[in-house]
């Protein structure tokens, strides 16, 4: 009787000590549970409740276009003959001199005007040869500073500036330039580039114009497409930022330096140019 | 294991289970909640944050500050410090990537926080929550105007830590719970489970032979009822048990009685046959050592006649028919006759007209024996008397006598086989010891049952009833 009374209860001990085991897991599970989760929570990546987001980029927010547009829309004004005749009160823009006579003459203005050829050839804006031909106008080059007296500069009313650099053999007034570029003295960002060579040198490829629109700020803009069926080689244009980029080499003949029958020549034309979309078309003859 | 254990494990199991997955759901449903509560907060704050620092960013540009250009530190440098103030208003730190920039302009994350990493584990409108150490912090990226990535960060370390010690008291109620429930478990356990102790040994007190115990346990459930249903079960065993103890005894007195009676008669018989053959008698002794001889021989024969009949009576059914009460009291009378005029005594029979349904021979013996009994019974010169009354479809015999009578206290052993109430005058005057045995037995078999009632020094009456036959009522 008594092996019959104890044989169940010692089969039982299992069960027993499984229950007891069980009990203390159990009681553990939220915890185990809480930190399994965990594991599922951190350091992965998911919605968060809200999502921002961000504004549009657009003209007003830079400054540089800003101040294209002021130029493009502010009635003009000669700086000598009509600046007496100006309405009190009302803004106006006094554009910078293309002339020598009137600009400033800067040895060292030209010099700063080729680094910052050499900068947007840097970019990709420009090919490198364009530049170099150049080249003859840099000191290292000029030992005698004999160019020392051609480059000129001047400053419109909206602090954009002018850099000239005239050909050095004529003394006339009027002559031709070398190289002209304009930018804007806060930003140093080239708005506008002309150069010309004795011989046909490279076009800027497509990716100029992202490069310069990059290495003035405006990459952000970020609707940068190329407008069809436009007239220039090589075009970008912003709706948002209502800019045109373009860029074109092209030949004109000189015939004031030539004796006879002029002289061919070579110019690469870099212009950024405020316009709304629906004067696109007008500008480029192209659309978007 | 015993019934009480494993109720024990399975109610705290359960309980345990329970509060397991009870835990489990309300825990993390309300630190979900309360998440998701900081994730709504941590946004909005993310996107007070996105659009102060983009506005910043479109002003400066605006007024012709950039990262780009020979004044980009100079220009970080201040709009960290702006960060930093909007930051600490905020309660918050972040980091300002510039446009398809890896390592961003300026960080005031906490420390430990890898800006770079993050900004390329994160797109915009995601967030990611980081444990270092001891502090939880959750960062929300965005992509702000012209290309610039924010990361901002917000400490969630009070809010785990909130969770953590929720988590500490319910685990703490949880203890106290399964250890209250434990406890109820086990007292409640052994009071379900005392009823079944109580009926195991009490089956155990009866299997040893306790055939009295009984267990009458009220708990007003299915194991009252169990315990009627065993306490029915006792009383049924322990009736067969006395009436096979009953059954036991009388087989044995039977046996005991049986040889007796078997034994006296033979004695007398081998004594007197042993003197006969041995000793040259007189022969009035001879004679009355052949009577002796007779007598006990004729005792003998009676004796296993009547078993006999006791045997027949057990082993095969009566065969009834109808029997004239006249006739049968005629039978009576002529073989009670001399038994009477030997004792000296008058039967005096009814003249009934009625019929009753029975075996005539056997009914004659139960008459002829109770008539013999009643004449053995009465002195000389009184009468025995037989009755036959109609009643309720059946015929009540009595055969009433004035003789000696019988003790009350041995009236309900006088129809056990063997017995007699004075064994010395029964068996002078012939008795086997049988004769009202065989009558209880002739009336049972007949669907009545022997009735006797006496008084000593006054008599005797023995009654029985008979099915009366339909149709022949007088």
């Amino acid at each position: 009787m008594k092996n019959a009374d104890t044989r169940p209860a010692r089969r039982g001990l299992p069960m027993l000590a499984a229950c007891l085991a069980a009990v203390p897991l159990l009681a553990a599970l939220p915890a185990a549970f809480l930190a399994a989760t965990d594991v599922g929570r951190f350091d992965h990546a998911r919605p968060a409740a809200q999502s921002y987001t961000a504004q549009a980029p657009a003209r007003d927010d830079f400054y540089l276009l800003r101040q294209l547009a002021a130029r493009a829309e502010l009635p003009q004004m000669e700086r000598a003959v009509e600046a007496d005749a100006a309405v009190p009160g009302q803004s106006f823009y006094v554009a910078a001199s293309t002339y020598a006579a009137s600009m400033e003459q800067s040895y060292s203005m030209g010099q700063y005007g080729l680094t910052l050829l050499q900068n947007l050839a840097d970019a990709g804006v420009m090919p490198d040869a364009w530049v170099r031909a150049l080249d003859y106008l840099k000191p290292e080059n000029d030992p005698d500073y004999t160019y020392y007296g051609n480059f000129y500069y001047s400053t419109d009313s909206l602090g954009f500036l002018t850099i000239t650099a005239f050909v050095p053999e004529q003394s006339d007034p009027a002559r031709p330039v070398t190289f002209t570029l304009t930018m804007d003295s806060k930003t140093g960002a080239v708005v506008n580039a002309w150069l010309a060579a004795g011989e046909e040198l490279p076009a800027p490829g497509p990716e100029a114009l992202p490069a310069w629109a990059e290495a003035g700020g405006l990459s952000s803009l970020g609707d940068w497409t190329v407008p069809a069926d436009t007239g220039y080689q090589n075009a970008l244009y912003s709706p948002a930022g209502q800019l045109l980029l373009t860029a074109a080499v092209h030949p004109y003949t000189d015939y004031f330096h030539s004796d006879a029958g002029g002289r061919q020549q070579w110019v690469l034309s870099l212009q950024m140019t405020p316009a709304a979309p629906d004067e696109l078309a007008r500008l480029t003859g192209g659309s978007l | 294991m015993k019934y009480a254990q494993k109720l024990v494990c399975v109610i705290v199991l359960l309980l345990a289970a329970s509060l397991a997955v009870g835990g489990c759901v309300l825990l993390y449903a309300d630190a979900a909640d309360s998440l998701a509560r900081a994730d709504e907060q941590n946004s909005a704050a993310h996107t007070l944050a996105c659009a102060a620092v983009e506005n910043e960013l479109r002003t400066r540009s605006a007024q012709g500050e950039t990262a780009e250009g020979a004044a980009s530190s100079d220009w970080v440098n201040m709009l960290a410090a702006w960060a930093a103030r909007l930051g600490s208003t905020a309660g918050c730190g972040m980091a300002l990537a510039a446009p398809a920039e890896e390592e961003p302009l300026f960080s005031t994350l906490p420390p430990g926080a890898a800006p770079v990493e993050l900004f390329a584990a994160l797109e915009t409108g995601q967030m990611l929550a980081r444990r270092s150490g001891g502090t939880v912090t959750a960062f929300y990226c965005s992509t702000l105007w012209g290309g610039y990535r924010l990361l901002t960060a917000y400490d969630l370390t009070g809010l785990y830590g909130a969770r953590t010690r929720s988590l500490a008291r319910y685990l703490l109620l949880e203890g106290a719970v399964l250890l209250v429930g434990a406890a109820f478990a086990v007292f409640a356990s052994r009071r379900l489970t005392r009823p079944l102790a109580v009926l195991t040994a009490a089956s155990a007190q009866i299997a040893a032979g306790e055939y009295g115990r009984r267990t009458a346990l009220a708990t007003g459930d299915e194991v009252e009822q169990l315990s009627r249903s065993f306490d029915a079960m006792a009383d049924a065993v322990q009736r067969q048990v006395t009436e096979l103890e009953d059954e036991v005894r009388r087989r044995e007195d039977f046996m005991a009685a049986f040889t007796h009676e078997l034994k006296t008669p033979m004695t007398s018989i081998i004594g007197y046959a042993d003197m006969l053959r041995t000793v040259q008698v007189e022969p009035a002794e001879q004679r009355e050592a052949a009577d002796a001889v007779f007598h006990e021989g004729k005792r003998l024969e009676s004796l296993s006649r009547k078993l006999l009949s006791l045997l027949a009576l057990d082993e095969t059914p009566i065969e009834s028919g109808p029997v004239p009460v006249a006739a049968l009291m005629a039978e009576l009378r002529r073989a009670a006759a001399p038994l009477c005029r030997a004792a000296r005594v008058t039967l005096r029979t009814p003249a009934c007209g009625c019929t009753a349904r029975g075996d005539a021979d056997l009914l004659l013996d139960l008459l002829f024996n109770l008539v013999q009994n009643a004449v053995r019974a009465s002195h000389s010169g009184q009468t025995v008397e037989v009755t036959c009354t109609p009643r309720g479809g059946r015929l009540a015999f009595c055969v009433i006598d004035a003789g000696c009578g019988i003790p009350a206290e041995q009236l309900p052993r006088v129809t056990e086989p063997f017995y007699m109430v004075d064994k010395s005058r029964a068996r002078r005057q012939g008795s086997s010891g049988l004769g009202l045995a065989l009558c209880a037995r002739i009336a049972q078999a007949h669907g009545g049952a022997l009735t006797l009632a006496s008084a000593p020094g006054r008599g005797t009456t023995v009654s029985f009833t008979l099915p009366q036959e339909r149709g022949n009522e007088p």
